[in-house]
């Protein structure tokens, strides 16, 4: 599991940490806050579990290079489409590196060009600090890695961090070119990492990934039906079914098809419910293959979107129902306080262990990020406080108040 | 001039209300909030979680946080004025480790933490002064019955009643119903019925509230009473008795 994020450097984050995760962890703050960010920096991290070997200045090393998500998509290239991007082809070699502190270094590099030169080179400054060196334009990247980049916690730590080292100038801290961060706790696997956003339910499912699933996951299409079901409480008999696009042969539709009535796309119905198949989908592979293939990651990026609060309540209890026993770490960022109340309520319910649930509040200024982590009992706290998750000051200028608590004619007590 | 926003931390509902009724009367340029409630532990654990976050979350953008904790004197519980200042100390430090409450130059019942980083003032305000002597226990219930038992209070209640009794359905007459009669049933004639029925005494100021509350035919709750004893007393009374905790107020609306 994730436990701890350190960031510098990447979007709008210079420079800010995290110091604790859990299994469920919701992240709550203001517009440009960073909440994005920190779902992209751990996706990146991730994805980038790819092995090789690489060798340099007598050190050897465990290399590894970006893979592809559990949809099987390019990490960069989602990432960078998120923002309307291109990833940039002219820039340093490559994007991501990570390191391993202290017992095993692992560096990950990109895959190059069938008979390109590896144009990167990396050399050991000491025992916990190294430096990567740009060969092509002869620019020492040791500048950043120490002191910018000379993360105090990695020097004292005694756990195993994995540093993240990232190029990508466009995502870059204004456009600074270089970006850096420390995760402990987990060890990366693409193909059980899943990022779920707005872009994600107005797309195809990869025809690949179809197969593949068909194959490794017994009664995906069934559990996909009975989970929709459940969610959106329908009485007639369905199947799930999947097939390739006329004029995208690479991609894939789902089908909704009733006993008695013609099959219809699921892209024929609501928002609310094509969103939601669309993301249980992969997240029912995801819950076969985690600890199979590594430990799942499942990043969701606003759940509230299209969903009505009733068929929220039902979306968020099965994706908990689905991840609870499995090796699976969700992360959720959100502007809905109905979101964080339904986990609140999950966990009244007994439906997750109350330690498996942290709300973190963010605030970033002058991308300085700040972060503080609230319980469940400190979230209904915070709420008994008449106090808003959202925003920093806890005060938001809304004519909506949240009661997570039962409260009992105030008015008489003493 | 804008309002400056206070936290208040209190033990309970009487505390709220007395706080509506100075920000409606006396102190018209602070927005109180109140965070606490449910209990002592409840409100001191509400307390900390509202200074880790600040301490956390802060940034220089932040704005001082101004918090007002309101704490009862449980004397029967073997607890000194002393006691409670270190054990409201013991909430306060796992958010701000050095942290101190100073007692207040004017006021020995009021203690201050001022700080920056985190920007934060913070005070303390204990309950420390019995209506009788003789009572177990100091709460803010004292200073709303020294109030309750003003003539000018009474005189102020009982006008209401005079003009609106005959009103109500059925009628209720209060026309020969005078301050000092009230007065004497509440402090002499009830506790003294009491005790000749060989009855326990009362021994707080919040059970006399509740036989006032009674006597006057009024919500019994001592925070709804409190609320209405506040709203019906003079400005001057108010100020006179509530010095402590206005001084605590002003205080805190202060920049500096």
């Amino acid at each position: 599991m994730i436990e701890s994020i350190h960031i510098k450097n990447f979007r709008g984050i210079q420079d800010g940490k995290i110091d604790r995760f859990s299994k469920i962890n919701l992240l709550v703050g203001p517009n440009n806050s960073g909440k994005t960010a920190i779902l992209e920096a751990i996706y990146l991290t991730n994805t980038t579990s790819t092995k090789a070997t690489f060798e340099s200045y007598g050190f050897r090393y465990e290399a590894f290079s970006p893979g592809k998500d559990l949809l099987g998509k390019d990490p960069l290239e989602t990432i960078c489409a998120k923002h309307l991007k291109q990833p940039t082809t002219n820039d340093i070699v490559g994007s991501i590196f990570t390191i391993w502190y202290p017992t095993t270094f692992t560096l990950h590099v990109p895959k190059l060009p069938e008979g390109e030169q590896c144009k990167v080179a990396v050399c050991s400054i000491d025992e916990k600090t190294h430096a990567v060196i740009d060969r092509q334009e002869k620019k020492s990247l040791a500048d950043f890695i120490t002191p910018s980049f000379g993360f105090d916690d990695a020097a004292s730590s005694q756990d195993e961090l994995l540093t993240t080292l990232f190029w990508e100038r466009p995502l870059t801290h204004y456009q600074d070119g270089q970006a850096s961060w420390l995760t402990k706790g987990c060890y990366p696997s693409a193909t059980t990492t899943f990022f779920y956003d707005i872009s994600q339910s107005l797309s195809h499912l990869p025809f690949e990934f179809f197969r593949k699933m068909l194959n490794v996951v017994p009664g995906w299409t069934h559990k996909i039906a009975k989970s929709l079901e459940r969610i959106f409480q329908l009485q007639q008999k369905f199947n799930v079914t999947f097939l390739q696009l006329q004029h995208d042969s690479s991609r894939t539709q789902g089908f909704i098809a009733p006993e008695d009535k013609v099959a219809l796309t699921i892209d024929d119905y609501g928002d609310g419910a094509r969103s939601a198949f669309k993301l249980l989908t992969p997240l029912i592979a995801l819950a076969e293959l985690a600890d199979q293939e590594g430990t799942g990651v499942f990043l969701w990026e606003e759940p509230e979107l299209f969903q009505n609060p009733q068929s929220l309540g039902k979306l968020l209890a099965e994706v908990v129902e689905l991840i609870k026993d499995k090796p699976i770490q969700l992360f959720i960022a959100t502007h809905s306080i109905e979101v964080v109340a339904q986990f609140v309520r999950l966990v009244n319910e007994s439906a997750i262990n109350a330690e498996d649930l942290l709300a973190i509040r963010l605030n970033l200024q002058d991308g300085k990020l700040a972060s503080s982590a609230f319980n469940h009992e400190e979230i209904q706290r915070w709420t008994s406080m008449n106090l808003d998750l959202r925003v920093p000051s806890g005060e938001v200028d809304s004519p909506l108040r949240f009661q997570f608590k039962e409260s009992v004619n105030a008015a008489d007590e003493d | 001039m804008p309002q400056t926003k206070i936290d208040v931390f209190s033990e309970g509902k009487t505390e709220e209300s007395v706080m509506t009724q100075i920000a409606k009367r006396i102190i018209t340029d602070a927005e109180f909030q109140e965070r606490g409630g449910g209990g002592v532990d409840e409100m001191l654990k509400s307390l900390q979680q509202r200074l880790k976050d600040h301490v956390e979350l802060q940034t220089e953008a932040t704005a001082r946080l101004n918090i007002l904790v309101l704490r009862d004197w449980d004397e029967h519980l073997k607890q000194t004025v002393e006691f409670v200042r270190e054990d409201t100390l013991s909430y306060i430090q796992p958010a701000i480790p050095n942290a101190a409450l100073e007692v207040d130059s004017t006021h020995q019942n009021l203690f201050v933490l001022q700080s920056d980083p985190p920007k934060l003032k913070l005070v303390l305000h204990v309950a420390t002064r019995k209506y009788e002597s003789k009572f177990v226990k100091a709460t803010i219930d004292d200073f709303v019955l020294e109030l309750a038992l003003q003539t000018v209070t009474l005189t102020n209640i009982l006008a209401k009643k005079k003009k609106d009794g005959l009103k109500q359905k059925p009628p209720r007459d209060w026309q020969e119903v005078t301050e000092a009669q009230i007065v004497n049933k509440v402090t002499q004639e009830i506790p003294a019925l009491l005790l000749s029925n060989k009855i326990p005494p009362l021994v707080e100021a919040k059970e006399y509230l509740r036989v006032y509350a009674t006597i006057l035919q009024e919500h019994i709750s001592p925070a709804v009473i409190a609320g209405k004893i506040l709203a019906n007393a003079e400005e001057k009374d108010i100020r006179a008795v509530f010095a402590s905790l206005l001084s605590a107020i002003q205080s805190l609306t202060a920049e500096n």
